[in-house]
This record gives C-alpha cells, sequence and structure tokens, in this order.
C-alpha cells in the first residue's frame, strides 16, 4: 500500500469525508509530511474505488454545486487494519534492535 | 459501519476545512473563467476517467482556489489555473494512459527514467574524468583562461545527472525531475549555440538528440510517485561499472565511442542477456526488461536514422531491438493469457 493511499484510507477511517477535505485531513494527519495535489488524490481515489476499499457515500449541494463525499467499505477497513498491523510489527522489530543496539554499543 | 457514523462525523470534518468568506459567502459563477480553464486542461484526462471524475475536481479545485483568496471571489473566477495544478494533471494523464506503478507499461516508464538517468550520469562522470585527465596534461586553463575555465563549469553542470539519478533510485521523484531538468539546461544551450554557428545541417541530429537525451525526464513525469523504491544496489554498482566501461571504450576506439554507438553497443548487450534469459526460463518471466529495452532500441534507431549513417552497431541493435520486441510480446500473451483466450474461442 502507497503512503498516500494508507493517509487517504486513514482520513476517511474516521468519516466520510469529500475531496478538499481529504486533502486537508490528509495533511493533517501526516503532520504536513504529504501535501496532497488534486491529480494524485482522484487518480489514487479512482484506483481506491476500483479495488472496492473506498465507495461514495452521499452528494450534497453547496453553493451551487454537487459535492461528493467517500466512505471506507469493510473492505477497505480490512485493508487499513492489516497495514497497521504490518507496520507496527515493523516499528516493534525495528525498536527491538535499536535497543539491543544502544544496549551493546 | 453505522449509519450514524457515517453520515455525522463526516459531514462536520469535511465541512470544517472550506470555510473560505469568499467561498461560503459569495456563490461562486458555475460557469466562472477559472472553471472553464479547469475544465480544458482536464481534457487531457481519458473520457472514462474525466466523466466518473472530472466534476468532483473542479469542485475541489475551486474550493481550494476560493480558499485560498477568501477576500476576492472575483479575482479568483477570473484567474487562472496554478502551474503546479496543470502538471498535476498532466501527470496524472500521463500515468492513466500508461498504466500505474506494477503494470506492464508503467514499470516500462520506471525502467526508461532509469536507464535513460544511468546513461547520462556514467556519460557525465566520464567527461569530467576525461576534461580533468586533459586539463592536467595539457595546462589548457593557464593557456586559455576564463574560456576554459567557463567550459570547465559547463561541463561540470551535466554532473546534475548524477544527483538526479541517485534521487530516482532511492526514490525521490520530485528531486529527480528537477536535477535532471538542470542537468539538461547545458544540453540545450549547447544545441542552440551550435545552430547559430550556422550548423543547420544538422539540424535533425540536433532535435532527435535533444529529444532522446529529454526521454527519462517525460519518462519521470509520467512515472507513479507511490510506487515502492527499486532495489538500490544494483544500480549505485551500475555506476562505476558504466563509467570503467564508457572510459575504456573511448580510449580503445575512440574514434567509434560516440554517445550514439555506445548506446547501440549497451542495447545489444543488454538485449542478448535479456533474450538468453527468456530463453533460460523458458519464457517464464516477465516482459518488463525485453519491452524496455525494445522501447530503448527504437528510440536509438529513431536517433540513428537522422543521421542517415547504419552501420553494424546499429543494424545489430535493429535486430536485437525486433526480437526483443517479439519476446515481449510473447512474454506478456503468457502472463495475461491473452493467447490461451484466442486459442479457446
Amino acid at each position: 500500500m502507497t503512503e498516500q493511499a494508507f493517509f487517504i484510507l486513514t482520513a476517511l477511517a474516521g468519516s466520510a469525508q469529500h475531496g478538499y477535505g481529504i486533502m486537508g485531513d490528509v495533511e493533517e494527519i501526516s503532520g504536513g509530511r504529504v501535501t496532497l495535489k488534486v491529480g494524485s488524490l482522484y487518480g489514487v481515489l479512482d484506483r481506491l474505488v476500483a479495488e472496492g476499499l473506498v465507495e461514495r457515500d452521499r452528494e450534497e449541494a453547496h453553493n451551487g454545486r454537487l459535492r461528493r463525499y467517500y466512505r471506507l467499505t469493510d473492505g477497505g477497513r480490512t485493508a487499513l487494519s492489516e497495514e497497521v498491523a504490518r507496520q507496527s510489527a515493523n516499528v516493534a522489530v525495528a525498536g527491538r534492535r535499536l535497543k539491543i543496539a544502544e544496549g551493546t554499543a | 459501519m453505522s449509519e450514524r457514523t457515517e453520515r455525522g462525523e463526516g459531514q462536520n470534518r469535511g465541512e470544517g476545512y472550506d470555510r473560505g468568506e469568499g467561498y461560503d459567502l459569495d456563490e461562486p459563477d458555475p460557469s466562472s473563467l477559472l472553471e472553464q480553464r479547469y475544465r480544458r486542461a482536464l481534457r487531457l484526462l481519458p473520457a472514462d476517467f474525466r466523466r466518473d471524475w472530472a466534476d468532483d475536481m473542479v469542485a475541489t479545485f475551486l474550493a481550494r482556489a476560493y480558499r485560498a483568496a477568501p477576500g476576492d471571489p472575483e479575482g479568483v473566477e477570473a484567474s487562472s489555473p496554478r502551474w503546479s495544478e496543470l502538471v498535476s494533471i498532466l501527470r496524472l494523464a500521463v500515468r492513466l494512459r500508461l498504466g500505474g506503478a506494477g503494470s506492464l507499461p508503467g514499470e516500462v516508464v520506471r525502467r526508461i527514467a532509469l536507464i535513460g538517468l544511468l546513461a547520462h550520469a556514467v556519460f557525465a562522470l566520464t567527461s569530467v574524468v576525461v576534461s580533468i585527465w586533459m586539463v592536467e596534461r595539457t595546462q589548457l586553463l593557464d593557456a586559455g583562461g576564463f574560456a576554459n575555465w567557463w567550459q570547465a563549469l559547463w561541463s561540470t553542470a551535466y554532473l546534475f545527472w548524477l544527483p538526479a539519478y541517485l534521487s530516482m533510485v532511492f526514490g525521490y521523484r520530485r528531486a529527480a525531475t528537477v536535477t535532471a531538468a538542470v542537468a539538461f539546461l547545458p544540453g540545450v544551450v549547447s544545441a542552440v549555440v551550435r545552430l547559430r554557428a550556422d550548423q543547420w545541417a544538422h539540424l535533425p541530429y540536433q532535435i532527435g538528440w535533444l529529444i532522446f537525451a529529454a526521454l527519462p525526464i517525460v519518462a519521470l513525469i509520467g512515472f507513479h510517485s507511490g510506487a515502492p523504491a527499486v532495489r538500490a544496489r544494483p544500480w549505485l554498482v551500475a555506476v562505476p561499472v558504466g563509467v570503467v566501461l564508457v572510459s575504456t571504450l573511448g580510449l580503445l576506439a575512440p574514434q567509434r565511442a560516440s554517445g550514439l554507438a555506445l548506446w547501440e553497443f549497451g542495447l545489444v548487450a543488454a538485449g542478448l542477456v535479456s533474450l538468453a534469459a527468456a530463453v533460460r526460463r523458458r519464457w517464464a518471466m516477465s516482459a518488463t526488461w525485453p519491452g524496455t529495452l525494445a522501447l530503448l532500441a527504437a528510440a536509438v534507431l529513431g536517433l540513428q536514422a537522422t543521421t542517415g549513417n547504419f552501420e553494424p552497431p546499429a543494424l545489430g541493435a535493429a535486430l536485437v531491438g525486433i526480437a526483443l520486441g517479439a519476446t515481449a510480446v510473447r512474454l506478456h500473451e503468457r502472463r495475461t493469457g491473452v493467447a490461451d483466450a484466442t486459442v479457446d474461442q
């Protein structure tokens, strides 16, 4: 799973959001490290929808134009949980190795 | 997932990001100049993608624009999309048409970028090493003064290909694109200078060479930034190996060691290795390497055609290129089952 896809799924894990909301949320939860361009956002969203990880939630009229919301599917929630477990296991292993290295230094 | 969770919290969070006063207080004109310009730019995208996403993309672009200038909605409506936004649309268009990370076209694009940058880095390093050696031998700087210092500085500008290549190997695509563009500039200026010196007979070759040199930059633009990084070690080892090989060929056969001939020799060698691997593995391998090398061979032969001079290295590259193309098609069909499906029908 790419970093962009990971953060988009994470942004949608809390609640359904529209495109502009996802962009702001990804920047916020990544501590400003990941800034999505509109082209990148919709390229990844297109792939996530095709893979069944994200789906359309609803459309709302806002200032005269329709705004579309997206949400995680059950498959998306599972994929994100598996990715979190994988990254957590990696972090745990790296942390243990670092502690061992510091102990022997 | 409950209905409350889906619609309650999400609604609040989503709306929290677009409270730009101009956007919220002044309803935007749905057919503003800015919207028309965004829609025109989005025509670069494939029609089916545009049908699914264009309206939403325009809404997001406009939300960002109004948010950036909340006190001037009229100014926003008459403004133009930012360059970075247009580049992001262009990159998405290239990526959608070539295929994403992991797909055959996507991987071919990545390898064209890597091989192109590697070749530039190796040629740049070799040329600087040779320049330093010549300066040492002939004391050109003492004799020629500023002009030769300028020349020395100019040739070191080519060295920007090296950080571009290393950035690509370690997965920093944006840094690779910027440094590659800087490294490309001396070549453009040199071509213009040569043309101003009445070398118009070489115009097709100059233009062909510039297009060929720009191939890795074009590939970088289309390359998927989210793709996992390549294994760095073999690509790093390739730099000193390439410098030694190119320097040796340059010393042993200086008349034959032009950039184009070196490309042809390299492609023939790599192509033969790739074909041997396909036979040895009984066609059970990815079509990525044969496909990449076949496309590069086609590009090199296109460049060679501008010189009107087909010598044995070019003919060898043509033969190996055709064999690689046929191999790539066969491997791809085996992998995707296209051949079997056709037979079954």
